[in-house]
């Protein structure tokens, strides 16, 4: 535990602190200059950390974001403004937002490979369009004019160095916003984050637009390092150097940024020392991205993943039954008062109809079951609710509300809270990260641990990736309880789990309306579980409800139990 | 404007089978191959450099088409090794990594200084209507024409044809039938690469032809890829020429001449954001 607290991020401040104090006092002059590059490729890294390393989003332009910050700096200077360098900086990163947030907008309907292409293709005519403009001030070989106070290459450094540890702490604090568990979030599912009651447009145009703020400030600090700025500092390869060189050290991680500034400049620096060409060091760089992607891990993770390792604490083992049983609600009980009203709901896929007409009401404190063969409509009912499916016609009203048109994210804060059948929860978050992120509102630790032993989630710290299917299903359904929803709609959540667990979530799912003030749509196969826990049932079959009632008598009626087993049964 | 449009074409029909070659590589490689022209570049600067040499053009063009193979094969093999069960995303990435790679080995092998590409398709072909075609023009068309309608009925007709679809769609269950997946994987990049490699040597004399601005011929080139949705072939081919002669096109008109090689970007944009205007999702479900 010592070694944990030696590493605290407030240590970690101090003792990067004192190591620029020291180098700047100790490193000639020369590797002092070099060092000053490799903290601004590892600014400019830091934010293409934030849309490739976090976000999971490849992004080819980060050179093209650098130059239009050191464009803004240079023409401040020409133009003598006032202010200063280090106001003219943060202008010229603050310029490079509304670019980043126009990059980002085609990143809300493209992914992946789509989106590289995009950034290359746009850092390749920013190319073009700088050569043909021109860097203010290059031909008359105006100098960027430096304040007395950073006026030696050694301040400059120290500068450099401050701009780095800033943008870093900012980003550290940025990953403990709901923004920082977003991006891990969104790099796995859109939908799930979105149904986290989270805007997926506006993450995305987040981590685009602080990546190219710091782009755009690494170039400013690079203009003013260097005084006289051309064209062929922002080289279109040189981007996707640095996205070779961001997947390899791992540049979401302070660490791996700088490991990643000191590889790009000081390599190909010792290479030609030893007289070796230096595009050996590119070469150097794509093998280690080649491994990188291989083995999935860079070289921060992978040191992460060493020392983690060495100091696990062992983690309790997931107790099979429960200690003490609480005493459930003998029968499910049903509310009066109707909570989600849905009506004439219809769907088509071109010439499918995969719900027409449907009508249902969920009254409030009542589990109510959501049943039918495979195809019958279920999930098409869940997406088409939650807002995930356009084009729906009908009406959904939560609590009086209209939610017809709103987006998924804000039908989820209104209280309308969905699971998915698939394993939607992201493996790089913590239980607790999880948990807090679902809530969408400051969950204290007593309630997670409350939350833990309702649900049987075992330890908070442990990673979702360590979680077996059927325990992250369960987590979803306590993520989503956290955030004291009026609705939630859960999709088959015993898929996964051994018959004694079902039934046990079955009481579970009983006590919900009573604890958690919320009414349960549960969809699922298992009859037996649904006649457990729910007060009512709905059967759909070929997107139209055709019975519902209470579960003994509705289940029991021929139409249901001929659209399960078809004719011959029903009528034998 | 038509004469520059015409003179486009030899750049088109380049875009247009190197867009061709990108679209298999999609369709049967899974991978989105940032690589395709740099692989093409090896080619090139090992026939220039052993024409240079003394060695007869046509010996030093075979030698580079077995040059730019061999790469192909090569970096087709360790995709299939290390790589086999990823996805088109990350297989993508290996590839911007490759072009990073190649890049660099190329400035190593063949030097940074800029190199007059030797060839023989110099000359007019024909003058209709006061218009000059050149010869690399009508070869570059004809490529574009000619490979489309051979890839389309090789994959349609052909027994290895069918083995390759089903290896894209499905490639465990292909192996499990018993189709040799990294042999025919090492072989679509084989051949990729040398398609690459004979555009290149027609277009590289004609224009500027230093490593890098013939390696990132690969924007255009997607930018042709996506008028066919990275699928359809013909939509490939027509994107490629279009955009050429669009380009040349716009290298009459004097005010936008500089950002000429700007329209590959604006037509990738455009042509995505139409295309994927209806994925609000990242997944179907």
């Amino acid at each position: 535990m010592r070694r944990v607290e030696m590493t605290g991020p407030a240590t970690q401040l101090v003792g990067a602190l004192a190591a620029i104090v020291v180098l700047a006092a100790v490193v000639p002059q020369y590797w002092l200059f070099l060092a000053t590059t490799a903290l601004v490729t590892a600014i400019s890294l830091s934010g293409l950390g934030i849309v490739t390393g976090r976000a999971g989003m490849i992004s080819l332009c980060q050179m093209s974001f650098m130059a239009l910050g050191a464009w803004v700096v240079c023409e401040l200077n020409v133009l003598a403004a006032p202010g200063g360098l280090v106001l003219w900086i943060l202008v010229g990163g603050l310029a490079a937002v509304p670019l980043g947030v126009l990059l980002g907008l085609p990143a809300l309907r493209l992914r992946g490979v789509h989106l590289a292409v995009v950034t290359l293709g746009f850092s390749a005519a920013a190319d073009v369009i700088i050569a043909a403009a021109g860097f203010p001030g290059a031909t008359t070989f105006q100098q960027v004019l430096r304040p007395a106070f950073i006026g030696t290459d050694t301040a400059y450094f120290v500068f450099a160095a401050l701009v780095f540890v800033a943008g870093a702490v900012a980003i550290r604090l940025l990953g403990r916003t709901r923004y920082g568990t977003a991006w891990r979030a969104l790099r796995f599912s859109e939908r799930a984050t979105a149904a986290a009651a989270m805007s997926v447009p506006r993450a995305k145009l987040a981590a685009f637009a602080l990546s190219a703020f710091f782009g755009g400030i690494a170039g400013g600090v690079l203009a003013g390092q260097i005084g006289v700025v051309t064209a062929q500092n922002f080289d279109t390869v040189d981007s996707l150097i640095l996205l070779v060189v961001a997947v390899m050290a791992g540049s979401e991680y302070a660490g791996g940024a700088i490991a990643g500034g000191l590889l790009m400049v000081f390599v190909p620096e010792i290479l030609r020392g030893l007289g070796v060409p230096q595009d050996w060091g590119s070469l150097l760089f794509a093998v280690g991205a080649v491994q990188t992607l291989s083995t999935g891990l860079s070289m921060s993770e992978d040191l992460v993943r060493r020392f983690r390792r060495r100091g696990a604490v062992s983690v309790p083992e997931k107790t099979g039954r429960r200690a003490a049983h609480r005493a459930s609600p003998v029968t499910p009980e049903r509310g009066e008062r109707p909570v989600l009203v849905v009506e004439g709901l219809s769907v088509s896929y071109g010439r499918i109809t995969a719900l027409s007409g449907v009508n249902l009401v969920v009254p409030e404190r009542t589990v109510m079951g959501l049943i039918g063969p495979n195809g019958a409509g279920k999930s098409t009912f869940t997406d088409a609710v939650t807002g995930f499916v356009r084009g729906a016609t009908g009406s959904v009203t939560l609590d009086g509300r209209r939610l017809d048109g709103l987006p998924v994210h804000r039908r989820a804060a209104a209280g309308l809270r969905r699971t998915f059948q698939q394993d939607r929860v992201p493996p790089g978050l913590t239980v607790a990260g999880f948990l807090r992120f679902s809530a969408h509102r400051r969950v204290s630790t007593a309630e997670l641990d409350e939350m833990a032993a309702f649900l049987n989630l075992g330890a908070l710290n442990r990673h979702v990736s360590e979680l077996d299917v059927g325990s992250r299903r369960l987590l979803e359904v306590a993520g989503a309880l956290l955030s004291r929803p009026k609705v939630i709609i859960l999709d088959e959540p015993a898929a996964g789990l051994a018959h004694a667990e079902s039934m046990e979530l079955a009481e579970r799912l009983m006590e919900v309306p009573a604890r958690f003030g919320a009414s349960v749509l549960l969809i699922e196969h298992d009859l037996e579980m649904v006649r457990r826990a729910c007060a009512e049932v709905v059967v759909l079959d070929f997107g139209e409800v055709i019975a519902a009632g209470p579960p003994a008598t509705t289940l029991a009626r021929p139409e249901v139990a001929r659209a399960y087993l078809g004719d011959e049964v029903a009528l034998a | 404007m038509l004469e520059g449009a015409i003179a486009g074409l030899t750049a088109g029909g380049a875009y247009a089978v190197l867009g061709l070659c990108l679209t298999l590589m999609y369709r049967l490689g899974r991978v989105v191959n940032l690589a395709q022209a740099a692989i093409g570049v090896v080619g090139v600067y090992t026939m220039s450099v052993l024409a240079d040499g003394g060695v007869p053009y046509f010996v030093a063009v075979l030698a580079g088409l077995v040059a730019a193979a061999l790469v192909a094969a090569g970096l087709g093999y360790m995709m299939g090794r290390w790589f086999a069960e990823a996805g088109t995303d990350q297989r993508s990435a290996i590839a911007i990594a490759y072009l990073v790679g190649l890049l660099a080995i190329e400035y190593l092998v063949f030097g940074t200084d800029p190199r007059q590409i030797p060839g023989v398709l110099g000359g007019p072909l024909a003058t209709v209507g006061g218009v000059t075609i050149t010869q690399a023009a009508a070869v570059c068309v004809a490529a574009a024409v000619l490979i489309t309608a051979g890839v389309s009925v090789f994959l349609a007709r052909t027994a290895v044809g069918l083995r390759l679809r089903a290896l894209s769609q499905r490639p465990t269950t292909a192996e499990l039938m018993g189709i040799p997946s990294r042999r025919l994987g090492v072989g679509l990049w084989a051949v990729t690469g040398v398609l690459a490699t004979a555009v290149l040597l027609v277009v590289a004399p004609q224009q500027n032809s230093d490593q890098l601005s013939l390696g990132l011929m690969v924007i255009p080139a997607c930018a042709a890829a996506l008028v066919g949705g990275f699928r359809s072939l013909v939509g490939t081919a027509v994107g490629g020429l279009a955009l050429g002669a669009l380009q040349g096109a716009l290298a009459h008109v004097s005010q936008l001449q500089e950002f000429r090689d700007v329209v590959p970007f604006v037509a990738i944009l455009a042509i995505l954001l139409w295309s994927q205007r209806g994925e609000v999702w990242d997944a179907a479900r």
